[in-house]
């Protein structure tokens, strides 16, 4: 497989996205601009499906902008398995989302602006997750942002869109910037931005960050560095990945973001850009386990993100509301999940999540545009006649979501974090152990609360009597930002009315079923990949462990973990079949011993100083690939930790979906009266535990204050200084020109003295520098 | 004789530019109209016959300051943008009303017709400069640098029909033939000092019996004569006034052969004392760089023609380009913990660190912007109906380029290039070359002084992006101004079009080999001995001295 093929990803969107551009240049065109971006998102698919079963891996030197010495500032990609894996979930996801966005925004006047943005953002994505140089990354970082920001404004002419667009952007400022001094920093340390080495094009050899931090964490002997600098670089990309993904504390702005179409909320703000912030810290795993503490604190905010985020969507009664605050919730999840090294488990985490919460977006978009733009599930019931499909697709994700145990993917995904991070905890790893485990609980306790707010949603919906309120300008008071999000999407959809008659009757008549094409086909295909299907695909597609990605992460992981006294891996969870990759029916354990030569001969050039050097000891090797990351013999409740985990979740999952059903289904008004006898915590969840306005006090309010203290500084001393300056000339032109001869005589003068001034500043420098 | 012969050898392309410049005067002025029409193709024909033969005639002559590479390059930057400059000024002539009246008389009276002398004087002005990169004796240099100002006052006098181009070319006359007396002056101190005139000797001279006073002096006074040239503090004070009084192609003209023929001179006459340069000089030039870009960028905020805006810009510039020969070829031991910090070991091969590659390097960068702001400026016209303006036709005003973007989109997309390049946004040139003269900067063995030039540079910067930002916000932002109309001039939209593309190039492909070969061109320059081996620091850097 030639890697130069690899342009065509992210530039095929980049084609199309400036051809939707000229497709804005005349309203006849505006419908071509569907097609444009379909095209482009697919072929880009379409080539890495190629490139990820054409085996590729590397590095790509497109272009070479700037050189100096061994810094070189240029475009070069690089693949591996990681890098595949998420163009798969990029361009895939994001090409069904595009088909379901034809149908979605349809008759919407910036038709061809909305997917100008996105097939752009299909381009910025791609560039992030193929940079090979951090600097391209940052780039790419920015274009995503940027997008986001095009995207969640795309209602531009409705104020609120345009507020939740500017914090997106300036909440994702905060995280940036730290992101940017941390690549300072890295580049301070490392010499170099590449993440791998190349050689350049003058023929010297660099190294890549990865490769160094590998050799550093080695002479560490896996316990990380004690140098600041180790520390404070995995911190700051750190906040910039939390800015990305909205984690605690900077992730205010993604339920916000819901005021963009629902198709963006899908694809931008649930599946693809908000896990870049994931991507960045399994890229940069070794400079994060080079740091003794940065792995823990991912995994600590993580955990509590999880469960504060999960909090605020079990009250919250609007319908994007509770998978907006899901996804932060679910993101969480993989924080904690790379915190606790698992970096399989959080990948996979992303891929399953890709899916299910694309697919729960986009259903929930068709509830709404079946609703005429009603959000509150407060006043909707029984839907399940009028939406048969959408109903069943939306269960299908739903129980992704829940964690419905063994068929669902998000089960296999949720487990593997779950497990690990109680592994690692129980293994007592770094001397964090008691942190971990409680962070494992956390991480039980919000599976319990997601299971439940899911199925909520889900039973108020589409179970019970059937009642509605067709979506108009009158709302309810209390959700303020979705409620204006509805009144942003009846907009989009009366002037659908206007252009197509086909979809005349919305605002008064009942809700009806979304046609196939373009909308329910692709998230049929989507409810797939959330299934059990979508978990045997991960494998397929790089989830193997000893060819795909997880062997990849196992690799840089087994050089962290020294290997204690434990046995190998011979007593490690059963885990399911197809995570060995397909036809791989062999036991696990046996294999963890043809692992070990092999990940010896892996490394070559890395050999290891004297001592407990991993590489060399087959067992940890053996152990890291056989197992999760060779942690996780501890028993735990008396079985195996992977085991345990495994039917407490499936079982805390199952509770989850019972108690919804008690409550929403079932037995409605118990739901009132436990409301009632709750209801002041209910009353600080649904006011979002009151962050926003925290953060406005603390500090909103200070900088508007210094803005104004800056504004008169600025009124008063600046401009002053300006008036004063600009007046200047006029004031010494009045003064030397009594005639207009007498102006150059006035200029030669102002040379011969300027002359003598000089002269005279030389001589005071000259006769002091030598005497 | 033989080494005059073997002189004349390496001088063909400027031969060839004289002679272009007679058979210009030749045509101009003849009596067949179509031979008139033909002269600006004259001039561009032997522009392009002398870029061949500066690219075709091996340049191997050493040079006495160790600037090998220096005339060729600085030929090749003058010849190229000046086809540009050219094609932007072809026309200029004709638009005159004494020329319209000679062209449409029956009978063709050659003594009226200005065609002619203008391209000649175009052509002598950039032999002029050429000539300066191949100086090598005083004399020599002073001639050069008389011979790019002289055509200069007439071409500033004839091409517009107003009074204000006598006024400006007057003013720029006599103020130029103060400063050349100021220059000359400190070439005959340089003269005194070593009892020579050409470069050799007097570089063996320095050599031997080190630097003295007298030699200090005269350099000093060299350096603020061609502040002129450069339209550097105390020497700046022409230049808004000039710029605005001549045609907006001719002042193009002005910002940038003019200025690299000073630069040039500049980086010849530090030469002869070499670097780290003596305190004296150091002290003089950084003061002058330090005031010449603050007081340039802090004037331009507050003009209200653009003409006068473009022409403070043109004088912040210099002060930026002053950083480059401040550092000069700067082989110090500083450079290597720059190196070090760009992730390689010390690899003298680099541009990186060369302040006399930054000056090469920026002069073209910063003269692609300019001639694309001058052509989009030069392209408008302004209705001014019945009532005609003094300022006549010419679009000079915030006014005049109100909403340029409505109607003339593409103009206004070069102004933007122009005006990013010359802020210093990437991945346009005046990016790289901020980046190459920052870095000479603080690469250069001057401890404490590197880091306040640097911060000079950096804080001016910003403050230029308040007056260029301006331009395009009323260019792209403002209302459309109805009176402002597009010139039937394609080649001079051509011109400024192409000028903004190179811009492009030049900050991003042509960026490394440009830079490579600027620093090949200087990378022997005289450097008197390794910091290491330095008599003890004075003053200015006494604090940080080691």
């Amino acid at each position: 497989m030639n890697l130069i093929v690899g342009i065509l990803i992210p530039l095929l969107p980049l084609i199309a996205a400036a051809l939707c551009l000229v497709c804005c240049w005349k309203h006849a065109w505006s419908k071509a601009s569907w097609v444009v971006a379909m095209g482009g998102v697919v072929l880009s698919f379409v080539v890495s499906m190629l490139m990820l079963f054409g085996g590729a891996a590397g590095s790509l030197s497109v272009y070479e902008w700037m050189a100096v010495g061994d810094f070189s500032v240029g475009v070069r990609y690089f693949f591996d398995p990681l890098t595949l894996l998420m163009l798969f979930v990029v361009t895939g996801v994001g090409s069904l989302i595009v088909v379901y966005a034809g149908g979605y925004m349809k008759g919407d006047p910036g038709y061809p602006r909305f997917f100008a943005a996105v097939a752009l953002f299909i381009f910025a994505m791609t560039t992030l997750v193929m940079a090979d140089s951090l600097v391209l990354l940052f780039l790419g970082w920015e274009g995503v942002g940027l997008c986001s920001y095009l995207l969640i404004g795309h209602y531009f002419q409705k104020d609120f869109a345009v507020q939740a667009a500017k914090k997106a952007f300036i909440v994702n400022r905060v995280g940036d910037f730290c992101l940017l001094i941390g690549l300072f920093l890295l580049f301070q340390e490392y010499g170099t931005l590449s993440l791998h080495g190349y050689t350049a094009e003058g023929g010297a050899v660099v190294t890549g960050i990865l490769e160094q931090a590998t050799l550093a964490l080695k002479g560490t002997n896996g316990e990380g560095s004690s140098a600041a600098i180790d520390t404070w670089i995995p911190m700051l990309l750190m906040m910039g990945a939390f800015g990305k993904s909205a984690q605690f504390p900077l992730f205010v702005w993604l339920p916000d973001a819901m005021a963009g179409p629902t198709p963006v909320s899908a694809l931008v703000h649930a599946a693809t850009m908000v896990t870049s912030g994931v991507y960045l810290i399994v890229r940069m795993l070794p400079v994060f386990q080079l740091s003794p503490c940065a792995l823990v604190t991912v995994a600590c905010v993580g955990g509590f993100t999880a469960l504060f985020a999960a909090t605020i969507a079990l009250c919250s009664n609007d319908l994007k509301g509770v998978f907006a605050y899901s996804t932060v919730s679910q993101l969480g999840y993989m924080f904690m999940g790379i915190g606790a090294v698992s970096a399989g488990g959080a990948i996979m985490h992303l891929y399953t999540h890709a899916f299910f919460k694309a697919l729960l977006f986009l259903t929930a978009g068709s509830v709404m545009h079946a609703l005429a733009g009603q959000l509150d599930i407060r006043t909707m019931s029984g839907l399940r006649h009028r939406m048969p499909v959408t109903a069943a697709l939306m269960f299908v994700g739903c129980l992704a979501l829940a964690g419905l145990p063994v068929l669902s993917a998000g089960f296999w995904s949720k487990d593997m974090i779950l497990a690990d991070t109680m592994a690692v905890g129980l293994y007592d790893w770094r001397g964090y152990g008691v942190l971990y485990q409680v962070i494992a609980w956390v991480g039980i306790v919000t599976a319990l609360l997601t299971a439940f707010y899911t199925f909520r949603l889900w039973f108020t919906v589409f179970m019970g009597e059937e009642r509605f309120v067709m979506g108009d300008e009158h709302h309810d008071e209390e959700s303020h930002d979705t409620h204006s999000a509805g009144e942003v999407e009846a907009e989009a959809h009366n002037s659908e009315q206007r252009e197509v008659p086909a979809h005349h009757d919305h605002m008064h008549d009942a809700p009806h079923e979304m046609p196939w094409w373009p909308m329910n086909a692709p998230l049929v295909l989507l409810a797939i990949g959330s299934t059990v299907v979508g978990v045997w695909l991960f494998g397929l597609l790089g989830g193997n462990e000893k060819a795909g990605f997880e062997k990849m992460t196992l690799d840089a992981v087994a050089l962290v973990e020294h290997h204690g006294d434990t046995g190998h891996g011979d007593e490690h969870a059963p885990l399911p079949s197809f995570r060995e990759g397909p036809g791989e029916g062999a036991p696990v354990a046996s294999d963890s011993h043809v692992a070990a030569p092999h990940a010896e001969n892996e490394h070559p050039p890395l050999t290891p100083p004297e001592g407990r050097g991993i590489q060399t000891d087959p067992h940890a090797a053996a152990d890291a690939h056989a197992g999760h990351h060779g942690l996780h013999h501890a028993t735990f409740l008396g079985g195996d930790v992977h085991v345990v985990m495994m039917w407490m979740s499936g079982l805390i999952a199952l509770a989850g979906i019972a108690a919804a059903a008690y409550f929403h289904w079932v037995h409605r008004p118990a739901r009132d009266a436990v409301a009632k006898a709750f209801a002041p915590v209910v009353t600080l969840l649904r006011n979002k535990w009151y962050v926003d306005e925290i953060y406005d006090a603390i500090i909103v309010q200070p900088l508007k204050l210094f803005g104004q203290v800056f504004y008169i500084f600025d009124a008063l001393l600046i401009d002053g200084l300006v008036k004063l300056t600009g007046s200047m000339p006029r004031i010494l032109g009045t003064g030397v020109k009594p005639a207009q001869s007498g102006k150059m005589q006035g200029y030669g003068l102002g040379m011969a003295l300027g002359v003598a001034l000089l002269a005279l500043i030389v001589l005071v420098a000259f006769v002091k520098g030598t005497g | 004789m033989e080494t005059l012969l073997a002189k004349l050898g390496t001088l063909w392309p400027e031969i060839v530019l004289l002679m272009g410049a007679v058979s210009c005067l030749a045509t101009g002025l003849n009596h067949s109209p179509f031979a008139r029409r033909l002269t600006p193709a004259v001039a561009a024909a032997s522009m392009l016959v002398a870029a061949l033969l500066v690219l075709i005639i091996p340049d191997d002559t050493v040079h006495p300051l160790g600037l090998d590479g220096m005339g060729w390059f600085v030929k090749l930057a003058v010849l190229g943008v000046g086809l540009l400059l050219l094609a932007l000024a072809a026309g200029v002539p004709d638009a005159l009303m004494q020329q319209r009246r000679t062209d449409a008389a029956v009978t063709f009276d050659a003594g009226t017709s200005i065609k002619g002398e203008f391209y000649a004087f175009f052509l002598l002005s950039a032999t002029g400069a050429m000539l300066t990169a191949g100086a090598t004796d005083l004399v020599w240099l002073f001639l050069a640098l008389e011979l790019v100002s002289l055509p200069t006052y007439v071409m500033i006098a004839t091409t517009r029909d107003t009074a204000i181009a006598q006024e400006s070319a007057i003013k720029y006359f006599f103020l130029g033939a103060m400063s050349a007396a100021v220059f000359l002056y400190g070439f005959a101190l340089i003269y005194g000092a070593t009892g020579f005139t050409d470069f050799e000797n007097i570089r063996a001279a320095v050599e031997a019996d080190g630097v003295n006073p007298l030699l200090i002096v005269g350099v000093m006074m060299s350096v603020l004569g061609l502040c002129f040239k450069v339209a550097a503090v105390p020497m700046h004070v022409y230049a808004a006034d000039v710029y605005q009084g001549a045609a907006t192609p001719v002042t193009a003209f002005l910002a940038y052969v003019p200025k690299v023929a000073g630069f040039v001179a500049l980086m010849l006459v530090l030469s002869l004392v070499g670097w780290p340069l003596p305190t004296p000089v150091l002290a003089l030039l950084a003061v002058v760089a330090v005031l010449t870009m603050t007081l340039g960028n802090l004037l331009a905020c507050v003009q209200g023609n653009l003409k006068r805006v473009l022409a403070y810009s043109s004088i912040a510039q210099s002060g930026y380009l002053m950083l480059g020969l401040i550092a000069g070829p700067a082989l110090g031991a500083d450079v290597e913990a720059v190196l070090t910090l760009f992730g390689g070991s010390r690899d003298v091969s680099q541009p990186i660190g060369n302040g006399l590659a930054a000056v090469l390097f920026y002069l073209p960068a910063y003269g692609l912007a300019t001639i694309a702001g001058f052509g989009v400026l030069g392209v408008l016209w302004v209705d001014r109906g019945e009532n005609p303006d003094p300022l006549d036709d010419e679009a000079q005003t915030f006014d005049s380029i109100s909403g340029l973007w409505h109607r003339h989109p593409f103009l206004a997309g070069v102004l933007l290039v122009s005006m990013l390049s010359l802020v210093g946004i990437p991945p346009l040139a005046g990016f790289m070359g901020k980046v190459l003269l920052g870095s000479s900067i603080v690469s250069a063995p001057l401890q404490t002084l590197s880091y306040v030039l640097l911060i000079a540079l950096v804080i001016n910067s910003a403050i230029s992006a308040a007056y260029y930002l301006r331009i395009i916000i009323v260019a792209f932002f403002g209302r459309d101004a109805e009176a402002t109309h597009v010139r039937p001039t394609p080649l001079r939209f051509a011109a400024a079009a192409v000028a903004a593309v190179i811009a492009f190039a030049l900050g991003g492909h042509l960026a490394t080999p440009v830079a490579q070969s600027a620093h090949e061109a200087t990378r022997h320059g005289v450097v008197k001995a390794p910091p290491s081996e330095l008599p003890e620091p004075d003053t200015a850097v006494a604090d940080a001295a080691p």
